[in-house]
């Protein structure tokens, strides 16, 4: 179970550096979408060994997925009017 | 929260048995970890759109920032989720001392995050970069006023995450001085499970908080 | 049925533990919070109706002679403020909710009862400094904060009235996390999802756009705060930002916030029918889909306030889209409702007559609500006295009577007392004409022009404008009658009985009043719900 946390912890650092790199040596837009791509993988990680998402009932898991899903609507409907005006 | 005077094996005397009763402690926590990604969520929009609307000024204005702090201070915050959660399983196992030293190691890490964060704001203030309570605002670019929204996003959401950690600290503290006095072992695992829960939350707005304005600057 | 079986108070009941101060205020049974509840929403009210009164005596002329214009809109923004916060969104979960739910799921409390005493309290301190906003000069920005004029240009208390909405909100959130991890983990044995009654899974639906749409109110409100403050302006065009993005903020979350009124009257109203009518609720699995369909379109249609904001033209299409589609579960639910009384054994108590009224006043609060969705139509209506009819058909005719007519109700279980019923019909139909009277005219004044928000209008318009206003007079008559005959039958009312309507469901099942937790013997249910048909055979 230690052994899960830890390897998890390792696996956030390279995120890390591994987005810091990005940013840091080959500059563009194009290169976006690997940062935001990284955050989520950290953020799931997190999610899922610290915060023990993985073992916990559907329930909680439901509870996440529907919040995300809700700042889903709100970004894409606001960006919906954002982006055709 | 759990409730308080209870005893070490019965539980609160609305729930039939304990296992309810941390079914509910839980689950309790996980929705208002809801409220408060909706919380930061709206802001994280907001910041979404104005990003995509004026990319190139607010990519400029992103290289104003310290990279190099900004990513000492997140492998700060993830290592302190590291000790946060090390420290839940030893409560769990009954492991006191291990407990007690990773939680304040947690504790330290937390402050020095902080500390680091109070650092950047000053840096940023002597830069004058901080168009806060009427404070000049010189930036070395084109739409100048522009990058003053980036700024007013960054305090905004430095700002928040900043006051969310101090109660996160306060949470921990708490959950130190029960593991110090050790008197109802279940309740503090209780305790550790729920506050660890909200300082691996604090943890993730982190993430998309660098990642949005520290790195994308291109 | 027994109306007025005298009935046998239980020794030991909630109440009896004492009546101290400190026996109220540091309680964490959720009745007596329930009633803690209960008289701040009402003070709340009256205070609000009020200055809605205020307002409508300024417009029985066309002219400005009663209130100074300045006046004038802080009356209106501190009614709107009032009554949405501090009134309507608490109204039903926060009392009967507060007081069902344990009962009809079968537990002793709600999952955590001090949170449940620090909402109340929080709601407490949020009404304060809401107070404060109005005695250190009022607000005149109307309810809805808009930008720039928030933040830029109205010079009047508008950081006392966010700080208190703030602070409120954090009470609503905490009441909803309050149901929904009480009615997932703490319903008694056989108590299925499917055998819960309709107000459960109301309460249910509204807890869950409580604690999904106010954190976004909280961070709109911040924001204003924190540019009027700190001068960290998020919303201001001066620096690239944009006030339409307040309104998309504040609509994600106050247009969910009707549901948050609305929802809860329907699961009042569907118990009401169900026990006046003698007969299980027609379509009790529709009913719940469409509750749980409306919560999920309720957050797709915030765009529609703002079809003539600038809003683009295709996401205007998207709303009013997702807006019609709104109408089609709640016409499920209207159907379903008259289909239940459809050869019902039906008597027309107090509660029944406030339900009847209900199902009209929300048909018509309804339709007019489509009328309003559609984007050429709403160019001409937005902004006019049309759209302050539609809503209020919405949020005052139909909850505020599904509130009175729920209050009715519960009122034998939660006091141990019964109302006087002629007085209770005469209230409930007073309300029934007293709205219409009040509010009818509006549709007409707005579909002819008139806009909201102001204090003069033209000459013509002047007799609705009078049927309006003297109409609220009626409608003050029907809310003052029951707040005196109810304080009334606290002393002097007939003891009820444990049951007297013959109703089902487990808050039926114990004493009234309840005892401290609320059964004697773990309750198991072995039923569907609202099993009426017994009472036939």
């Amino acid at each position: 179970m230690s052994k899960a946390l830890l390897f998890a912890w390792v696996g956030l650092l390279l995120l890390l550096a591994g987005s810091v790199l990005i940013t840091a040596l080959v500059p563009g837009p194009a290169y976006i979408g690997l940062n935001i791509g990284f955050a989520v993988l950290m953020a799931a990680l997190i999610f899922t060994v610290f915060m023990k998402l993985r073992s916990a009932d559907g329930l909680l898991r439901l509870f996440a997925v529907g919040a995300l899903m809700w700042l889903g609507f709100f970004l894409l409907f606001s960006l919906a009017d954002f982006l055709t005006r | 929260m759990p409730t308080m005077n209870t005893m070490t094996s019965a539980p609160a005397e609305q729930f039939d048995d304990l296992d309810q009763q941390l079914r509910a402690d839980v689950m309790g926590m996980w929705v208002f970890l809801a409220t408060e990604m909706l919380l930061f969520g709206s802001l994280l929009t907001g910041f979404v759109i104005f990003r995509i609307q004026h990319a190139a000024v607010f990519a400029d204005a992103a290289s104003h920032l310290g990279l190099k702090l900004g990513s000492i201070n997140t492998a700060i915050l993830l290592t302190s989720g590291l000790t946060v959660a090390l420290s839940e399983q030893a409560v769990s196992s009954g492991r006191r001392r291990s407990a007690f030293s990773l939680l304040l190691i947690s504790i330290v890490l937390g402050v020095t995050f902080l500390c680091i964060k109070f650092y950047e704001w000053y840096i940023e203030y002597t830069e004058e970069l901080m168009p806060v309570l009427g404070l000049p605002f010189r930036f070395k670019g084109e739409h100048d006023h522009v990058a003053e929204l980036f700024f007013n996003f960054y305090y905004m959401m430095t700002g928040l995450h900043a006051v969310h950690m101090i109660a996160g600290l306060g949470v921990l503290m708490v959950i130190l001085m029960q593991i110090a006095r050790w008197s109802e072992p279940g309740r503090v695992t209780r305790q550790a499970r729920i506050g660890g829960l909200y300082w691996h939350f604090v943890d993730v707005i982190w993430v998309f908080i660098f990642t949005l304005l520290y790195l994308l600057r291109s | 049925m027994s109306t007025a079986a005298p009935g046998a108070w239980p020794r030991d009941h909630y109440l009896s533990s004492g009546w101290s101060l400190r026996a109220w205020l540091l309680t964490t049974d959720h009745k007596r919070i329930a009633w803690l509840y209960t008289a701040s929403i009402t003070f709340f009210f009256f205070l609000g109706g009020l200055a809605a009164l205020l307002v409508r005596l300024e417009l029985m002329t066309p002219v400005g002679d009663l209130l100074s214009a300045d006046f004038y809109n802080q009356m209106f923004s501190f009614h709107g403020i009032v009554m949405v916060w501090f009134f309507l969104i608490p109204s039903i979960p926060a009392t009967l909710g507060n007081f069902l739910i344990p009962i009809m799921v079968g537990a002793k409390d709600l999952a955590f009862p001090r949170l449940n005493l620090l909402s109340w309290y929080i709601y407490t301190v949020g009404g304060m400094v809401v107070l404060i906003a109005l005695l250190t000069g009022g607000v005149d920005t109307g309810w809805t904060f808009y930008v720039p004029l928030s933040t830029l240009f109205s010079n009047s208390a508008v950081v006392w009235a966010v700080a208190g909405v703030f602070v409120v909100g954090f009470s609503t959130i905490l009441t909803g996390l309050n149901f929904i991890v009480t009615i997932h983990t703490m319903r008694t044995r056989g108590l299925t999802w499917f055998r819960l009654p309709l107000f459960v899974w109301a309460n249910y639906a509204v807890s869950l756009v409580m604690v999904l749409a106010t954190p976004v109110l909280a961070m709109t409100l911040l924001l204003i705060a924190m540019e009027r403050l700190l001068g960290i302006g998020i919303f201001d065009p001066a620096l690239g930002g944009d006030p339409l993005l307040f309104q998309h903020l504040f609509w994600f979350y106050s247009h969910p916030a009707v549901y948050i009124m609305i929802l809860p009257a329907f699961g009042v109203v569907s118990e009401l029918i169900t026990c006046f009518a003698r007969k299980p609720v027609f379509g009790y699995h529709g009913m719940v889909i469409s509750l749980m369909t409306i919560t999920v379109l309720g957050f797709l249609v915030w765009g529609h306030h703002m079809f003539t904001s600038g809003l683009s033209l295709y996401a205007g299409i998207v709303f009013s889209l997702f807006s019609f589609l709104v109408a089609i579960p709640s016409a499920m639910k209207t159907f379903n409702w008259t289909a239940t009384l459809y050869k019902g054994r039906i008597t027309f108590h107090a509660p029944m007559i406030y339900a009847l009224s209900f199902i009209g006043l929300f048909t018509i609060g309804g339709l007019t609500g489509i009328i309003v969705a559609s984007l050429a139509a709403d160019v001409h209506l937005h902004d006019t006295y049309f759209v302050v009819a539609h809503f209020h058909y919405v949020m005052v005719g139909a909850a505020v009577t599904a509130y009175l007519g729920g209050l009715h109700f519960w009122w034998p279980k939660m006091t141990g007392r019964m109302y006087p019923e002629i007085w209770a019909r005469v209230a409930a139909v007073t309300l029934f004409i007293g709205f219409n009277l009040t509010f009818f005219p509006q549709f007409l004044l707005g579909y002819l022009g008139m806009p909201r928000r102001y204090q003069t209008y033209p000459e013509d318009f002047q007799i609705l404008n009078v049927m309006s206003s003297l109409g609220a007079g009626v409608l003050a008559v029907g809310y003052l009658l029951p707040m005196l005959y109810l304080l009334w039958s606290l002393r002097w009312g007939a003891k009820a009985p444990g049951n007297p309507w013959g109703a089902k469901g487990l808050e039926w099942e114990t004493s009234s009043p309840p005892p401290a937790h609320n059964f004697h013997q773990p309750k198991r249910v072995t039923e569907p719900p609202y099993a009426y048909h017994e009472y036939d055979d």
